[in-house]
């Protein structure tokens, strides 16, 4: 599997799943404030990077010459396409967040909306990485 | 069906048996991306497109041909 394809599958599972592990303590919470949650928050986005670092470094050893070589063309317009779905998916979530405020929501529940929101995008942006790699662009 | 077609794994057979990754070098692209081109995964740009027919030694009409709708 070429290296970037492989990144892309680091980022989509790590991403997921830590912040699945996240997002399962915000519910369990069932909408109280969670004052508690944001050691949890900084937490997860520390072992995030920390496991992206390692996994990156760990597949750049085994393959150091795919690792190495600058994107090309097809690579940069996979990276444009699959922002630009991301960009959607984050855009519609922030109205989503916003529009809760409307409701009644309150600022616990809009902040974890937004936060979901941006995960979304990321996970549909490794996604879209992979189905462009795979099919074509 | 790919728009846009090419002949770019018969013109590297007879280049001397040019392998993809030799090709992809010279044109300064990845091996990945000249596979995606082979299978008509990927239309490259006009530059790359250039870059693939001047490695081959051929006309770019003879690596790519269009068989879209105008």
């Amino acid at each position: 599997m070429p290296f970037r394809e492989k990144s892309a599958w680091i980022s989509l599972v790590t991403t997921a799943g830590v912040y699945a592990y996240y997002f399962w303590n915000v519910l369990q919470t069932r909408g109280e404030s969670g004052a508690g949650l944001l050691g949890l928050l900084i937490g997860c986005i520390v072992i995030l990077i920390v496991l992206q670092v390692i996994f990156h470094i760990a597949w750049a050893i085994r393959t150091p010459r795919d690792a190495m070589t600058p994107q090309d063309e097809r690579e940069r317009l996979i990276a444009l396409k699959s922002t630009n779905i991301a960009f959607y998916i984050v855009a519609g979530g922030a109205v989503i967040a916003a529009a809760g405020l409307l409701f009644d929501g309150n600022a616990f529940a809009m902040a974890n909306l937004l936060l979901l929101a941006l995960v979304a995008g990321e996970v549909a942006k490794y996604a879209s990485q992979i189905v462009f790699f795979r099919r074509g662009v | 069906m790919a728009s846009v077609r090419n002949d770019i794994r018969r013109l590297r057979f007879a280049k001397g048996e040019m392998t993809q990754q030799a090709l992809a070098d010279r044109v300064g692209v990845t091996r990945q991306t000249i596979i995606a081109i082979e299978q008509d995964k990927y239309a490259p740009s006009l530059e790359t497109a250039f870059r693939i027919a001047l490695v081959l030694g051929a006309k770019l009409e003879d690596v790519f041909s269009y068989h879209g709708k105008i």
